[in-house]
């Protein structure tokens, strides 16, 4: 998918739920994935720019990107039954086994480019990090949880949006 | 996918009730009667929608139960005296009280219900997550005295919260 174009109709906005970010880990010999989000009524991708900026005797300004260290929270993360991924932070948690926060695959599908047949745009970032941030809560007990993206990306496509997608990279030059 | 009526779905759930099935149930208008018990379907409040960044929505389903029941006049306790003291009425006793009571049972039934996890079925694409009362006893709501016997109405507010996963675009 060389040319990004959003697949919109004009003026269109694209719905929340076409941003998708998906957690990959392995239990065993076996490949788990969970979409993150459920409950959660707003959460965005902050990619923490850490930015220089330099005047001149002009006064004008040169503003440099060092880095981006993109992070997402997802507060409500509710203790929710049948979540796998909420079991296995639940379970490091008690653990204390913090080394096995950073042994996930995030993948970011914004599925506003692409469609079924060609597949929807999507990155991979490997070796991130998922950690927990609170326990407790009100009414129902809620864990919200941070991702932090790793930035080794490989860009491509999934073919579907659903926990069996297959990613496929991108065809490099 | 086929649309689920929901009304007909908490009606049967409700008809489980047995203080509800041993009477007739109306839905939306009744006919005034004693024992006679009416569903209506409320109007929906802001917020009653939340969308959720991974496409599922929860929703709420607002109702009414309506009971009707006879009216008593006759006095809890009369006006007659032994050895001092007023004395309860054995003619009559405590109709309105067990009637009142009905709808007591109706609500602990739900409260029951819903710490078991028994919903109503809304269909494959809806997981319900509570269903309560919205209140702890019987709402009195008026008497109309001019029905033969006079009926006394009683409510129980109905509400259903549920995940609507019909708009999800993810699939697992």
């Amino acid at each position: 998918m060389a040319v990004s174009q959003f697949n919109l109709a004009q003026h269109q906005r694209a719905e929340r739920k076409l941003l998708l970010t998906v957690a990959e880990w392995t239990e065993g010999t076996t490949t788990e994935r969970e979409l993150l989000g459920r409950r959660t009524e707003d959460s965005s991708v902050e990619y923490n720019a850490d930015q220089s900026t330099s005047t001149d005797i002009l006064g004008i300004n040169y503003t440099d990107i060092n880095k981006t260290q993109p992070q997402q929270d997802f507060d409500p993360y509710l203790i929710l039954g049948g979540s796998k991924l909420g079991a296995k932070l639940d379970d490091i948690r008690r653990r204390n086994a913090l080394s096995e926060l950073s042994q996930f695959t995030l993948y970011l599908i914004t599925a506003y480019v692409g469609n079924s047949t060609d597949g929807y745009r999507a990155e991979k970032h490997a070796n991130c990090t998922i950690t927990y941030n609170s326990l407790g809560g009100d009414a129902n007990v809620n864990m919200p949880i941070s991702a932090f993206f790793s930035n080794d990306i490989t860009n491509g496509t999934v073919d579907k949006l659903g926990i069996d997608f297959t990613f496929t990279p991108e065809a490099t030059i | 996918m086929p649309r689920i009526d929901l009304n007909k779905r908490i009606l049967e759930y409700i008809y489980e009730c047995p203080v509800v099935e041993e009477n007739p149930m109306y839905f939306t208008v009744a006919e005034e009667k004693d024992n006679h018990n009416q569903l209506l379907p409320g109007r929906e409040q802001p917020r009653d929608e939340i969308e959720y960044v991974d496409g599922t929505i929860e929703r709420t389903y607002r109702a009414e139960i309506l009971m009707y029941k006879s009216v008593a006049y006759n006095p809890i306790v009369t006006e007659e005296t032994r050895e001092g003291k007023r004395i309860p009425s054995e003619l009559y006793l405590n109709e309105n009280i067990e009637d009142m009571e009905d709808g007591q049972t109706l609500i602990d039934w739900i409260e029951e219900q819903n710490d078991n996890r028994h919903f109503p079925d809304f269909g494959e694409w809806c997981i319900i997550e509570s269903v309560k009362t919205t209140s702890t006893r019987p709402i009195l709501n008026g008497v109309n005295p001019s029905l033969e016997p006079p009926l006394i109405q009683y409510s129980v507010g109905l509400v259903i919260k549920y995940l609507d996963t019909s708009k999800q675009l993810w699939t697992n």
